[in-house]
């Protein structure tokens, strides 16, 4: 299951802002930019405990937004999830995994930690190319497009 | 390859080369010849483990093969020889200076040298690069730049607590067109990871990370170099460590992976686009903070006899560093592992970060269990030291490797490096008249990536943390000012809010004048670190430098030939400011295949780390301009020239000749300053380096938001001297101090006899003035539009 974060519109402006710039840097002429990040839990929990987890460890209460399952990209938008590949050493995704043992007094479950990217503006194959080389790193991560 | 393993002793060498390829060892053929002859002689193949061990600690990494190995430097028609670079020219100046207050040099993981009142401490100080592997992956490659060198501070002696971090940076242009190969990643990606990394790491440990720095060349644009430092307080008596045959091998920290296996061979070789990923190591850096909490408690109750850092090598490494003068049989099958596919040799080698490897008594075991108990941080028995002299590894009983320690550690064969010097022509004709304005021209000095300010990086770092950063990266009312050192209060480590005792820590370098003269390049290195020591009020009589080279293949006799020269140029500076280097390190093949597949080498780059004490960090100086009405002094002459200088990359002038340094005369006037500081005489100082004169003066003034009036021209200068050489050369030793005006008097009369003239004075309006020696306005610019241009600003 995946748990994704995002900050809330009105405290993400200099995040987006930034994310914006670099993609603009990288040849990319988008119109706007924003992230998350993403909780992809291994465990045989209830659904409620992924709402719980999402909620109460996760997200901050104040200044991020939580959904379970994973986001979708809004229409005119398109979406692209960077994972670190299963054989990097994940050390948020340990972090959350003994935390969440801990919070919801289970077993550690297998977390795994990566980000998501919000596109509006530039799309098709040569922007996720470019986008791909500018958000990640081939030697530990790895990078797709998620279309729903 | 097993197969070729088997067949070692009858390989040919081609075979064998091939082999080495094939397992990413980066021997070469002498060596590979070296270990077939030793196991031959024992009349069986080697196992892969052998040869992997083998393939570590004889690594430039590890070994320092090439700085201390025979060299044969050539120049114009004269040859030089030298038994052992390193030992001939940095430890001999050390050597020959041989300092009370030197406590431990060149052999432990660290330098030490004597801090605070009642010498009850040591000041450990060290720093490394990570190069490598932050052009693979930079955000993982910083990471774990930070929590090796940290690492080594907590490895030297019986540990000591980390106070201080410091980084530096060289990195392409970010604005640069160049055209990179396939997998190479762009400056600007490297850069924000490498930030990032340095960032994260030193955060989530609570070090404070400050005295830093950043040059930008497109020489580095394929293969950046980090250096990042760390700064210890150890006590004075944990200084000594010592492995007991009998104690037991007690591993420490996380747990063993696939993660950074080949990390010390791969240093060994050049950046291509089939370098290793295996080679990208990840930190943690909350394991690592779980260590040095419950290490230094262990250390308190005297739990171990002997520590030190699993870096480069892994436990390889660090076992067979501990075990070289006895001896330690290793059961692998003991190591905690993330991933139990692993191979033997695999666990043997891996680099997998935050471990620590102690020698410790047997009865001292159960205290340490509980010890690292308590703060969650897995503890492992994984054998025994003796005194067999032999290193004998095992996976559950099975053979992994069985070496004698005099060939593991001696045995690598020394053979001559070949080092030429080219000189560079160089061109000492008056400089052209700039074709800018000359407050235009200040704008863009201000504005340029090598001068303007490091704030979008230096913000990103905690350097609050442990309460005692007296100097910050940024000073004056507003933290406009950018300051020339950090000035450190350790009372987090010594607990004593009565001491007051500090220290300050600084850098030097200029590739840029490498490029025309190495050995001037370490010279004018050290007297900018010196000069920024002093600036920030510290007894530079007691300065101590850690030199860290970086170079493309040392195999190119003119890589190897500038080498040699900046060598000399440290012994020289050492000797001449009475300053030892303490410790230092090294890192080659810098280079790599650019898109055309020609080679692409880094210039030769000698970063030099330096630190000295701060009596009181009361009475700590900063940069920025204090009060107005306050004379301007600026120590020092302007020597002509503009080699090397922001200034020549914006104008042609045609005159790449490099300002004159004399370190005699230097150290001559740095310690003639230092009474004038210690009264308490000077308000603020500051270092003339990129940008030159003009430069420096309106860092000051923005910095302190006060302006000021000021004539170069009535400074010490040379004869014949050019207005761009005057304002913006160059030219090193020079300093501007402001001084209290009511002790005007008393300073002039402590400077007597040095070339120290006063300039022009601190101004209560919002210009900074330059004016020539018959007080003609040169350029007149609003403090605030500098301020901007430096900030990144319109210019």
């Amino acid at each position: 299951m995946v748990i994704e974060i995002r900050t809330k519109p009105k405290y993400a402006a200099s995040e987006d802002a930034a994310l914006l710039a670099r993609m603009r840097a990288a040849g990319l002429p988008l119109t706007a930019a924003s992230s998350a990040r993403l909780y992809r839990i291994e465990a045989d929990w209830r659904p409620d405990a992924y709402k719980k987890a999402a909620a109460e460890l996760l997200a901050d209460p104040l200044t991020d937004n939580w959904m379970v399952g994973g986001g979708k990209a809004p229409s005119g938008s398109w979406r692209a999830e960077v994972w670190l590949k299963t054989s990097v050493t994940d050390v948020v995704g340990e972090s959350v995994s003994e935390s969440a043992a801990g919070f919801l007094g289970v077993k550690a479950p297998k977390v795994r930690f990566g980000h998501a990217f919000y596109f509006k503006g530039a799309a098709g194959p040569g922007a996720e190319k470019a986008a791909a080389k500018a958000l990640s790193n081939p030697l530990i991560h790895s990078f797709k497009v998620v279309k729903k | 390859m097993n197969d070729s393993i088997e067949k070692f002793n009858s390989l040919k060498p081609a075979a064998l080369a091939a082999l080495d390829k094939e397992a990413g060892w980066s021997l070469n053929a002498a060596e590979l010849a070296a270990a077939q002859r030793h196991f031959r002689k024992l009349g069986r193949p080697p196992t892969r483990g052998e040869l992997e061990t083998i393939a570590q600690t004889w690594s430039e990494h590890c070994k320092h093969k090439t700085f201390s190995g025979p060299v044969r430097f050539e120049r114009g028609g004269k040859v030089k020889k030298y038994k052992n670079l390193f030992k001939e020219t940095i430890v001999a100046a050390t050597k020959t200076l041989n300092k009370s207050w030197c406590l431990s040099v060149f052999k432990d993981n660290a330098g030490v040298v004597e801090f605070g009142r009642g010498k009850k401490w040591g000041l450990a100080f060290k720093a490394e690069t990570h190069n490598h592997p932050c052009a693979l992956e930079p955000y993982g490659g910083a990471e774990t730049g930070v929590g090796g060198v940290v690492r080594d501070i907590l490895g030297v002696g019986l540990g000591a607590k980390p106070v201080l971090n410091t980084d530096f940076f060289c990195f392409g242009r970010q604005d640069s067109k160049m055209k990179l190969p396939p997998g190479a990643l762009g400056a600007p990606r490297i850069m924000e990871g490498v930030v990032e990394g340095v960032r994260d790491y030193g955060n989530r440990m609570g070090i404070p990370t400050a005295a830093g720095g950043v040059v930008f060349d497109d020489g580095y644009m394929l293969n950046p170099l980090v250096f990042v430092g760390c700064a210890g307080l150890i006590p004075r008596d944990k200084i000594d460590k010592r492995v007991r045959p009998g104690d037991l091998i007690v591993a420490v920290g996380g747990r063993t992976g696939r993660d950074g296996i080949h990390g010390a061979t791969f240093s060994s070789a050049d950046i291509g686009e089939d370098s290793p990923s295996s080679a990208v190591q990840i930190g943690h850096a909350i394991n690592e903070k779980k260590i040095l909490d419950a290490l230094l408690r262990a250390r308190d109750k005297g739990l171990y006899s002997a520590v030190t850092d699993c870096g480069a090598g892994g436990f390889s490494s660090a076992i067979g560093e501990l075990a070289s003068d006895c001896g330690a049989v290793v059961d692998l099958d003991k190591a905690p592992l993330k991933d139990v596919s692993l191979e033997p040799w695999e666990i043997w080698v891996s680099e997998s970060q935050e471990r620590m490897v102690m020698s410790a008594p047997e009865k001292n075991l159960p205290a340490l269990k509980k010890i690292f108990a308590r703060e969650e941080c897995e503890l492992a028995v994984l054998g025994r030291f003796n005194n067999t002299g032999r290193l004998l590894v095992r996976f559950k009983g099975g053979p992994v490797v069985d070496l004698r320690n005099d060939f593991l550690h001696g045995g690598v064969p020394n053979f001559e490096k070949r080092a030429v010097h080219k000189p560079v022509p160089v061109s000492a004709r008056p400089p052209a008249k700039p074709r800018r304005p000359l407050g235009r021209l200040l704008r863009e000095i201000l504005a340029h990536p090598n001068v303007r300010s490091r704030a979008p990086i230096v913000r990103q770092y905690d350097h609050e943390v442990q309460g005692g950063t007296v100097v910050k990266p940024f000073t004056g009312p507003a933290g406009y000012g950018p300051s020339d050192g950090a000035v450190i209060w350790p009372q987090a480590a010594t607990r004593d809010l009565n001491d007051f005792a500090g220290f300050a820590a600084a850098h030097g370098i200029c590739p840029s004048v490498g490029r025309i003269d190495p050995c001037q390049m370490a010279l004018n290195a050290c007297d900018e670190a010196m000069r920024n020591l002093l600036c920030c009020g510290a007894d530079i009589t007691k300065a101590a430098f850690l030199d860290n080279f970086c170079a493309a293949s040392p195999a190119d006799p003119k890589v190897l030939g500038d080498l040699v020269l900046a060598a000399e140029g440290c012994k020289e500076a050492a000797l001449g400011f009475g300053a030892p280097f303490i410790s230092g390190k090294d890192s080659f093949y810098n280079q790599s295949s650019d898109a055309k597949g020609k080679p692409y080498q880094i210039p030769l780059t000698l970063l030099i780390s330096a630190v000295a004490p701060v009596d009181d960090v009361r009475a700590a100086v900063t940069s920025n301009f204090k009060r107005a009405g306050n004379p301007v002094y600026m120590a020092g002459v302007t020597w002509r020239g503009l080699g090397g200088s922001i200034y020549n990359e914006l104008e042609k002038s045609g005159n790449n000749a490099l300002g004159v340094i004399s370190i005699e005369e230097s150290a001559k006037l740095y310690r003639g300053l230092l009474p004038a500081f210690r009264a308490g005489l000077v308000m603020a100082a500051h270092d003339i380096s990129d940008g030159g004169f003009a430069a420096a003066a309106a860092e000051m003034a923005f910095g302190g938001s006060l302006g000021a009036d000021l004539s170069p021209e009535t400074g010490y200068a040379q004869d014949g001297i050019s207005q761009a050489e005057l304002l913006f050369g160059e030219s090193p030793s020079r300093i501007l101090l402001e001084v209290d005006k009511d002790s005007e008097l008393a300073f002039r009369s402590l400077v007597a006899g040095l070339p120290v003239e006063r300039v022009g004075f601190v101004s209560s309006g919002h210009d900074l003035t330059l004016l020539d020696g018959a007080g003609r306005e040169l350029l007149r610019e609003d403090i605030a539009v500098l301020l901007e241009c430096w900030s990144g600003g319109e210019i």
